[in-house]
């Protein structure tokens, strides 16, 4: 009987606390954590910094062109990949994974390319590969001819439902 | 087992920082600014080191001024998921200071009332949930009243946490959690009928219909709790009801076996007990209710007075344990030579959102069935997810590193091509004649001021009329000439109507041409002005702008480089720290269960010498 009841505690202890509760760190790891916590604000920090520096450095405003993806609803398209292509030069290419794709569902945007492009006109096409209504296979491309200025110029990719026609649109809209 | 991991990681983790469970409900939302849309999309990947660095970049660069205060919410609520907490409460202190809408509001009290019950400020938790109006999104609702029912059973008070619960209109999954985290609180507690209230709320999950795997492995949970409280409260039939209900194919089913065998053994049904246990001896004697069935066995079969059977189990038993001590004994000393942490390394760095879907897996190490219990227990899954983070942070640190060389490269390529431009500029002639063409306006203007004065309209013939005018002076003189050497009356007066003509043109236009002229000449000016300035901003830009730009761009990148290695520095020190804390945790699992497992060998080894002794003694004792 005694081998009994230590064996209950044993177990009771396994199930003996609440699932969900604050976490009981003793005071060394929470001092541990304090300066990872101070670590992660300074690398960030840093990785702000770093990045606006690549930014400035290889992307000057007055070239800077950078082209976003988006998606509303997007019950009437699964997309798979897109490609971009800027004066028949192919720029971007990407392939959907699935938590991508739920992001892009619920409303992120993908920034999808950010390049150089000098003033003038340049011709930006962007093919769409997935799956349509019906589950079919559904390839479709959108043409732009862009006017850049020397201001940072910004284009949004989107993909959107026509649910009068039941068919996926996508449009292209150039940001001021 | 990995079910048993995910199953009691996603229990563990539900109630604390973000659900993905209750986050993927959320709408989308309207975008009014594609760099904040690019953080969401960063967030709603679980990305948190990624969206916080693209929402501060736009911060820094051009703050984001057409989401109203969503970016300083959603900057706090991913510093909160990604555990920077002292920088979450920072920003949601200022977002209610800023008296910012009832919607933000409340969701900052929302978050705030999380950070705080993280942080063991009850009350202060409670005050902030209490300061929550209308207007919290539907699928906060089930964590907002979950959260609210464990900061009452924190704080061992209970009837406010069922009084909670019964208003509890949330997410069932949400409510499902709460009645389970209050079954166990109240079978904690000392008093009978808070006991047997508990067992009625943890006999309500056990019953839950369930559908998704989540309620199935809560409601085996449930089931197990509340099988040993009635072992406890010595009701042993309900107690194998409970443990019925348990799958059999689920992670829990042998220590539902276990506690069968033990339900019966208390009402002394040692033949019933002894089912199960058997049960279990043919299953993995690795597993720690395998374990406790093996030394159970004999222990009954001596009850039942089956003494040689019970010597054969003792002996059974002592052989498993040896093996089973001497197994453990190559696990504790490959753990603590890092076999266990090499085996916790992610596979890639590179990609952020793979950290959690790995850490979701079980590592692939030889300790890993001996830690189940501890790598889904909540300290070791924050300290291995700090670990994680910190291993990140190493990686974007030397991605900077190796691409500081070349920016360096860079700038100094650009400023060599600047150079050589420079004297190309410089010797270029054509800024200096601006200064001719600034004489010539001048004298133009003189000319123009003159003709003005005089009302020369004859100064103001233009194309054509430059022709005419010509040939009108060469008549003129020959007229001039002829005269008295014939009669050219009829030429002269010929003459003297096409000049009459021709002056009355240049008279009755000379305003308009005048005004012509001087809009010409402002035109002129104007080109001129713009002339200077583009003269002027070439020569800043070539001689002062450039050579500052290049001056500031190696300033900004020795200030950031010498981060860079402070950093690094520093992150090494604080990762062996985490890497050496992370190992004692395994560490100290291994050797609590070697101990557990010596104490089962010393027990067996005892009831077989005294059960041998016993038999000797009857032996001798014989007929």
């Amino acid at each position: 009987m005694k081998m009994n009841f230590s064996f209950i505690i044993l177990l009771w202890a396994l199930f003996s606390f609440p699932l969900a509760h604050a976490a009981d760190n003793t005071s060394a790891q929470q001092g541990l954590d304090n300066r990872i916590q101070d670590l992660k604000k300074e690398v960030l920090e840093l990785n702000r910094d770093l990045f606006i520096l690549e930014e400035d450095l290889l992307f000057p405003a007055n070239t800077q062109f950078t082209i976003f993806l988006s998606m509303d609803l997007g019950k009437l398209f699964a997309l798979d990949s897109v490609e971009v292509k800027i004066n028949d030069k192919l720029v971007a290419s990407h392939l959907y994974t699935e938590r991508e794709s739920k992001a892009l569902y619920r409303g992120g945007v993908q920034r999808l390319h950010i390049g150089n492009l000098p003033t003038g006109k340049h011709e930006m096409i962007a093919f769409f590969t997935g799956k349509g209504p019906h589950n079919r296979d559904y390839r479709r491309g959108t043409t732009l001819v862009v006017n850049k200025t020397s201001a940072p110029q910004y284009i949004e990719l989107r993909i959107t439902d026509n649910d009068s026609k039941l068919q996926p649109d996508f449009s292209v809209k150039v940001w001021e | 087992m990995s079910l048993l991991f995910r199953t009691v990681v996603f229990l563990l983790c539900c109630s604390l920082a973000n659900s993905s469970l209750a986050e993927s409900k959320i709408t989308p939302q309207s975008i009014n600014d594609l760099r904040y849309g690019e953080t969401l999309y960063h967030f709603y990947q679980e990305n948190y080191f990624s969206a916080i660095t693209h929402l501060t970049v736009a911060e820094a660069q051009r703050p984001i001024q057409d989401q109203g205060s969503e970016p300083e919410l959603l900057l706090g609520s991913l510093y909160l998921s990604y555990g920077m907490h002292r920088s979450a409460s920072g920003i949601f202190t200022q977002l209610l200071d800023n008296n910012a809408p009832q919607y933000t509001q409340d969701k900052t009290w929302f978050y705030l009332a999380k950070l705080r019950y993280l942080g063991g400020h009850h009350d202060a938790a409670i005050e902030a949930l209490e300061k929550i109006k209308n207007t919290l999104p539907s699928y906060h609702e089930g964590s907002r009243w979950n959260l609210l029912a464990n900061i009452l059973l924190k704080q061992q008070k209970h009837q406010q946490a069922i009084d909670t619960l019964q208003h509890f209109s949330g997410d069932p999954i949400w409510k499902a959690y709460s009645q389970f985290n209050l079954g166990v609180a109240l079978s904690q507690a000392k008093q009978v009928q808070q006991g047997q209230q508990g067992q009625q709320w943890l006999d309500t999950v056990g019953r839950l219909p369930a559908p998704e795997q989540e309620i199935r492995a809560l409601r085996d949970r449930a089931n197990l709790a509340l099988g040993y409280t009635h072992i406890q409260s010595q009701t042993p039939e309900n107690a194998v009801q409970a443990f019925g209900r348990i799958r059999q194919s689920g992670p829990l089913s042998n220590k539902a076996l276990l506690g069968i065998g033990w339900a019966h053994h208390l009402n002394k049904n040692y033949n019933e007990a002894l089912t199960p246990w058997m049960e279990l001896r043919k299953r993995h004697t690795i597993n720690t209710s395998v374990q406790e069935a093996l030394l159970a066995i004999p222990h009954t079969l001596e009850l039942l007075d089956k003494k040689q059977a019970a010597l054969a189990y003792y002996n059974e038993a002592v052989n498993t344990y040896d093996n089973e001590l001497t197994r453990l004994a190559n696990v504790l000393r490959a753990v603590e030579t890092g076999e266990l942490l090499d085996a916790l390394k992610p596979r890639s760095m590179d990609d952020e959102s793979l950290q959690l879907r790995e850490q979701s897996q079980l590592p692939d190490s030889i300790s890993t069935p001996y830690l189940s219990n501890l790598l889904a227990s909540q300290q070791f899954q924050s300290t291995y997810q700090s670990y994680r983070e910190l291993l990140f942070l190493q990686h974007r640190l030397r991605f900077w590193q190796a691409q500081l060389p070349s920016y360096r490269l860079m700038l100094t390529e650009r400023e060599k091509g600047y150079q050589k431009k420079l004297i190309t500029i410089r010797d270029d002639k054509r800024p200096e004649h601006l200064n001719a063409f600034i004489v010539k306006r001048d004298q133009l203007a003189q000319e123009l001021d003159e003709i003005q004065s005089t009302e020369n309209g004859f100064a103001l013939v233009q194309g054509d009329e430059r022709g005419v005018l010509k040939r009108l002076t060469r008549i003129e003189t020959k007229l001039t000439r002829l005269q008295g050497h014939g009669d050219y009356s009829e030429q002269a007066e010929k003459f003297r109507i096409l000049k009459g003509l021709l002056s009355w043109k240049v008279d009755t236009e000379f305003v308009s041409r005048h005004w012509q002229l001087k809009r010409n000449l402002i035109e002129l000016d104007r080109n001129i002005k713009k002339a200077e300035v583009a003269k002027a901003s070439l020569q800043n830009s070539w001689q002062q702008q450039a050579p500052s730009t290049f001056t500031n761009y190696q300033t900004r990148l020795a200030r950031l480089s010498a981060r860079l290695q402070h950093l690094q520095e520093q992150i090494n020190i604080v990762s062996a720290e985490q890497t050496r804390f992370l190992q004692q945790l395994a560490v100290n699992t291994l050797r609590q269960r070697r101990r557990q497992l010596e104490n089962y060998h010393i027990r067996a080894k005892y009831g077989l010498t005294r059960l041998y002794d016993k038999l000797q003694k009857d032996k001798q004792a014989g007929p």
